[in-house]
This record gives C-alpha cells, sequence and structure tokens, in this order.
C-alpha cells in the first residue's frame, strides 16, 4: 500500500479514531445488561438501524476490494453489489417481522437463540453456532489485517504498531460498549461513507474527463470489460447476482440489526432506506475501479501491481488532501464496523448461543463473561491475522457464502413455513459448510470442481436450499409452541 | 386457518436445483432466471398470510420478476463486443441496461414493502392480539 505522507490525511484519521473512542465511552455508560450489549436494549430508531446495516455489510472489502475488483474485471462484480436495491428490502421482507416479533415474546438475544426457539432441540442452535463462528473468524481476521494495513499507511508505522493502534480503539469501544457503541459508531461511519461515495464519485467523473469518455477509453481497451457482465464472463455475474441478491438476507451482522428496532412499525420504510443507502455506497466502488483503470489505459498512469491498489491509490493521486482524509477515514470506518459487528456476534455465540444449547441456561455473570470474550476473540483473530494468514484468507473468502448458505434456509424460509423442521435445518447447515469448504479448498489446490467464474456461494445456498426444503417434507413434523405457531401466522 | 406455504417451498427447491444444473452446465442466462424466480418464490413465502388479501402484492412481486427477467434478457442480447459502441446514458447499451433499469427496478421491492407493510404485511391489529396473547419481554 502507497503511504500517505500528509498531516491532513493523518488528521482526519486520528479524528476519526478518536470519534470511536469518545462513543465507546458514551456507550460504555448505557451497557448495563446483556440485552444492552448483544441487541442495544432493543431500542434503536430507523435511522441508526439503516446505518448501522449498511456500514456491518459495507465492510473493507467494499471499499478497498470492490474498487480493485472494478478495476481488474469491469462491471463484473457491480452484480455484487447493485443487486443491493432489492436484495436489502428482499432481507427486511424475509427476516424483519418474525424476528422481531419473536424478540418481543421471548428472552432472545441472537440468531442461533431464533432457531432455538423456532425448531426446539440443541442441534439448530449448535450448528448456527458452528457456522456463526467459522464465518465471524474469517470476516474478523480479515478486518484486522486491513485495520492494520491502512493505518501503516496513514500513519507511517510497521503493521505490529498498526495493529495496536487500531485494534486499541476497536476494543477499548467493543469491549466497553459492547453493540451500543457499534451501532452509534456505525451510524457516525455510515454518514461519514456516505458523504465519501458522493463526493468521490464525482471526482472520479471529473478525473476520468465524464462517464461517455471513460466508456470510450475502456470500450476500445476491451469492450468487455466495460459490457454487462465485465471481463469475468455472465456465469460470474450471475452467479453474483444469486449470491448477493439472496444471500444478504442471510447475513447475520445485518439481519440481526432488525431484532434492535425499538418500534417494529419502523420496519416499514427501513428496508427501501436501507437498499437506497447502500446504493450510494457502491458508487465508490464502481467510480473508483473505472476512473483507475481508465487512466492506466490512457497511460496517464503505470499500470497497478495489486488490483487492490486501485483505491489507495486513486484516493492520494486524484483526489484533494482533504476528501482523501476524508475517505480514508471512511475507509477505516467501513471495516472497524464491521469488525465490531462481527465481534459483538462472535461474542454471543461463545459465551451465549453454545452455553445455552448445551446446557439449557445462560452463564453467570454473563455480561462481565461477553466483554472477556470480545477481547479474547479480537487478540485470537489479531494473531491468525499475523500468523495464519492463508487460513484468514480461506475463511474470509467463504464467510458471505456460508452464512448465506446456512442461514436462509433456516431462518429466511423456516421462519415463513412451518413445515420446515429442526433435522432440515441442521442438513442445509452441514451442506452450507462441507460444500463451501470443499470446493474453496479444492480450488486453492488447483482442482476447479465448478466452470470458471461460477460462486462457490452460489452453488452451497441453492444446494442448501434444495436439501432444506427435501428433508423438512421427508421428516417428521414437530408441534411448534402456542407462540412460534402464532407467530408464523401473523 | 394456517397458511400451507409446501408447494411453494418445493418450488423453491426445484428452482434451486435448475439453478444448479444452470450453473454447473454453464448456461449463465438460465442461472439468472432462477436466481429472480427464486427471489420471487421467497417473497412469495414471506408476504403470504391467512386471512389477507395478498393477491396483488403476489402480482406484483411476479410482475416485478418477469420485467427482471426480459432486461437480463434484452441484456445478453444486446451487449455485441464486435459491433460499433452504442452509448446509453453514459454506458454502453447492454450495461445501460443493468445501471439503469434492474437497478431502480430493484428498489419497487423496497418501495412495495412500504406500501404493503399496514394492511398486509404487519397490521395493526393483529400485531396487538398477537402482542396481548404472548407478549411478556
Amino acid at each position: 500500500m502507497p503511504t500517505a505522507d500528509s498531516q491532513l490525511i493523518l488528521a482526519c484519521v486520528v479524528v476519526y479514531l478518536a470519534s470511536c473512542a469518545v462513543v465507546g465511552f458514551w456507550a460504555m455508560r448505557r451497557t448495563s445488561s446483556t440485552v444492552d450489549f448483544f441487541l442495544a436494549g432493543k431500542s434503536l430508531g430507523p435511522l441508526v438501524v439503516v446505518m448501522a446495516t449498511i456500514s456491518s455489510v459495507m465492510s473493507g472489502f467494499g471499499f478497498v476490494g470492490g474498487p480493485g475488483l472494478v478495476y481488474e474485471s469491469g462491471t463484473s462484480s457491480l452484480w455484487m453489489v447493485f443487486v443491493a436495491s432489492f436484495s436489502l428490502p428482499v432481507a427486511f421482507m424475509l427476516t424483519g417481522k418474525r424476528l422481531r416479533l419473536l424478540v418481543e415474546v421471548r428472552p432472545i438475544l441472537t440468531l442461533p437463540e431464533a432457531v432455538a426457539a423456532r425448531y426446539g432441540g440443541s442441534g439448530p442452535a449448535i450448528a448456527m453456532s458452528v457456522a456463526i463462528v467459522l464465518g465471524v473468524l474469517g470476516y474478523l481476521g480479515t478486518q484486522v489485517l486491513a485495520i492494520g494495513t491502512v493505518l501503516q499507511a496513514v500513519l507511517g508505522i510497521d503493521l505490529l504498531a498498526a495493529l495496536a493502534v487500531g485494534l486499541g480503539v476497536l476494543a477499548f469501544y467493543a469491549i466497553a460498549g459492547g453493540i451500543v457503541a457499534g451501532v452509534y459508531t456505525d451510524l457516525f461511519q455510515g454518514l461519514l461513507m456516505l458523504g465519501a461515495a458522493v463526493a468521490v464519485l464525482f471526482q472520479c467523473l471529473k478525473v476520468g474527463g465524464g462517464m461517455s469518455a471513460i466508456t470510450e477509453t475502456l470500450w476500445a481497451m476491451d469492450p468487455e470489460y466495460i459490457g454487462p457482465w465485465g471481463t469475468r464472463g455472465d456465469l460470474a455475474a450471475m452467479s453474483w447476482m444469486l449470491l448477493f441478491g439472496i444471500g444478504a438476507a442471510g447475513q447475520p451482522h445485518a439481519v440481526t440489526k432488525l431484532m434492535m428496532l425499538k418500534d417494529i412499525r419502523q420496519l416499514k420504510w427501513s428496508a427501501l432506506a436501507t437498499g437506497l443507502s447502500y446504493l450510494v455506497l457502491a458508487m465508490l466502488w464502481m467510480g473508483i475501479g473505472l476512473a483507475m483503470r481508465t487512466l492506466v489505459a490512457r497511460g496517464d498512469h503505470p499500470a497497478l501491481e495489486n488490483p487492490d491498489l486501485a483505491a489507495p491509490t486513486f484516493l492520494l493521486h486524484y483526489t484533494p488532501e482533504l476528501l482523501a482524509g476524508i475517505v480514508f477515514a471512511g475507509l477505516l470506518a467501513a471495516i472497524m464496523s464491521t469488525a465490531d459487528s462481527f465481534l459483538n456476534l462472535g461474542a454471543a455465540a461463545v459465551v451465549r448461543d453454545i452455553p445455552l444449547a448445551l446446557r439449557g441456561k445462560p452463564l453467570e455473570h454473563e455480561l462481565m463473561w461477553s466483554r472477556i470474550a470480545t477481547g479474547s476473540l479480537l487478540l485470537l483473530s489479531a494473531l491468525f491475522a499475523l500468523y495464519m494468514e492463508n487460513l484468514i484468507a480461506l475463511l474470509g473468502t467463504f464467510g458471505w457464502g456460508t452464512f448465506a448458505a446456512a442461514i436462509v434456509p433456516s431462518i429466511c424460509i423456516g421462519m415463513n413455513w412451518k413445515r420446515a423442521t429442526g433435522t432440515a435445518c441442521v442438513a442445509s447447515i452441514v451442506t452450507s459448510i462441507a460444500l463451501n469448504f470443499v470446493l474453496e479448498v479444492a480450488a486453492r489446490h488447483g482442482h476447479q470442481l465448478l466452470p470458471p467464474g461460477l460462486a462457490v456461494g452460489a452453488v452451497a445456498l441453492l444446494a442448501a436450499t434444495a436439501v432444506f426444503v427435501w428433508v423438512s417434507l421427508l421428516t417428521p413434523k414437530r408441534e411448534l409452541a402456542p407462540d412460534m405457531d402464532a407467530l408464523l401466522d401473523v | 386457518m394456517a397458511l400451507n406455504n409446501a408447494p411453494l417451498a418445493s418450488l423453491c427447491a426445484v428452482v434451486s436445483v435448475l439453478g444448479l444444473g444452470a450453473g454447473i452446465s454453464g448456461r449463465a442466462a438460465l442461472l439468472g432466471m432462477s436466481a429472480v424466480a427464486l427471489i420471487v418464490l421467497l417473497s412469495a413465502i414471506a408476504l403470504r398470510a391467512p386471512g389477507r388479501p395478498s393477491g396483488i402484492v403476489l402480482a406484483a412481486v411476479a410482475a416485478w420478476g418477469a420485467v427482471f427477467c426480459a432486461l437480463l434478457a434484452l441484456g445478453f442480447r444486446l451487449h455485441d463486443p464486435t459491433g460499433p459502441l452504442v452509448v446509453v446514458g453514459g454506458f454502453p447499451v447492454g450495461t445501460a441496461m443493468l445501471i439503469y433499469g434492474t437497478t431502480p427496478l430493484g428498489i419497487f421491492l423496497g418501495v412495495l414493502y412500504g406500501l404493503a407493510f399496514d394492511r398486509l404485511i404487519l397490521p395493526q391489529d393483529r400485531q396487538r392480539e398477537f402482542l396481548r396473547r404472548f407478549g411478556t419481554q
């Protein structure tokens, strides 16, 4: 990553980190129970939920990897982000009402608990917890590494020192304030990212000489690059549309936010607002990648060694210093907001979901253990990121697909279909984890079992959905508890 | 009167297998249409509710799916990398279908959710009755 040799950029990032710490201190005083720590006391307004959802979904991958993908393969990856216009509203449609009503009638704080309430027994909850922990470790490791890399560039220090600064701030607000700190820093982070995305899009168009000029340059370079499917081809584009269009409803860091709304009726327009806000963020994803590739194609900038350098290079060379500073802060915001959501989900799985499924009752001093688990997970993921980079890369790759394939059938279909069974829930989660792991590991070892371009997660999602429905129809139906039966009729 | 969503769920399984077959055999257009069909079916499962006339909303979701598939088909048909560049709104015509067609069309589902929320998705009387019977938290 190029180094930002600018006091203004440094100042923007320092102000951002200090703001996170202040929010953490404020949230600490509002966190006195596990309901506060994991569900923000079910007290959030719609603006906070919308911003927390988009900023946790738009991770560091969105701000760095997204422009990198566009730089490398053109419009292919736009099928990941432009589908947000419907994928996030569909997520609200499939999960919002019933999950939010469920937390009104049962003492439920997490998705595995919702699964336990829906299907009974400990199997579904344990399977869901395992899927979440695996996904969390991967996501968290990649975010931790990204925090270190960005701060290394901005502060000009070595990776270990950069990690100490970034994770110190993250640890303070995530441990002290739990999800309360997480969602209110997300609000600040989301607004920052939205502003940055709009400003950067205009800068991209200015640098490229307008959209038509960018298109003419890129068409002359390679018509497929700026065509509807990009250079990765139509199969990659369509499988990403499927995986991201449907899979958004299976992302626990997004879906759990809906359980935190103060008033369920605020779901009404939040679905649309979430989809629209995410679309605005997608402008940065598209704009930087296309503008940077145009500059290279015209010979105005040397080819990049690594596509992931597209965003930092564009910001450092082609945007005014203040805007670059704000976007660098936005980049850190994107990474940290995802990291805090996953820390909270991971801590909930370790401290609450697994003990509840195994012992039938929560731990004593749960809030204290939740804080300890949050800190331990952060430390563990930092060690993983530093010393087991290959494992982190693998888990990071399969995170979205595993969540999608594990959660869409068991929550999105299961919460809307009475005939769904616990055995089917476990079978679909096992299918999801097994397929994602086997296909990803095989691909990494040179055994391409799928046609080029076909996303592993899309295959796992389709297979898990079919398995879930068929196993449900083939296994005995379990009598639902009266409240659950009524919930599925509301 | 409880709803029977088994036919729709079974259709989800059939469409998933169809999508798997399309993906593994490299048929991108069919995979895309399977994805849209799956979104429509999942939305229909979520939107159906006993004792409430959901026909118009379900028809709207189905129409959304049909238009989305038509736009995808147009994208496949209009993109000609060997022909001259035809620019619409700053993008090649096939890409413009994605940027200006499918993206705003997606917003329709969010609008539909908002419009249908009070009457179909969660009528206030149903919410009150449910919470009166079971609400303890």
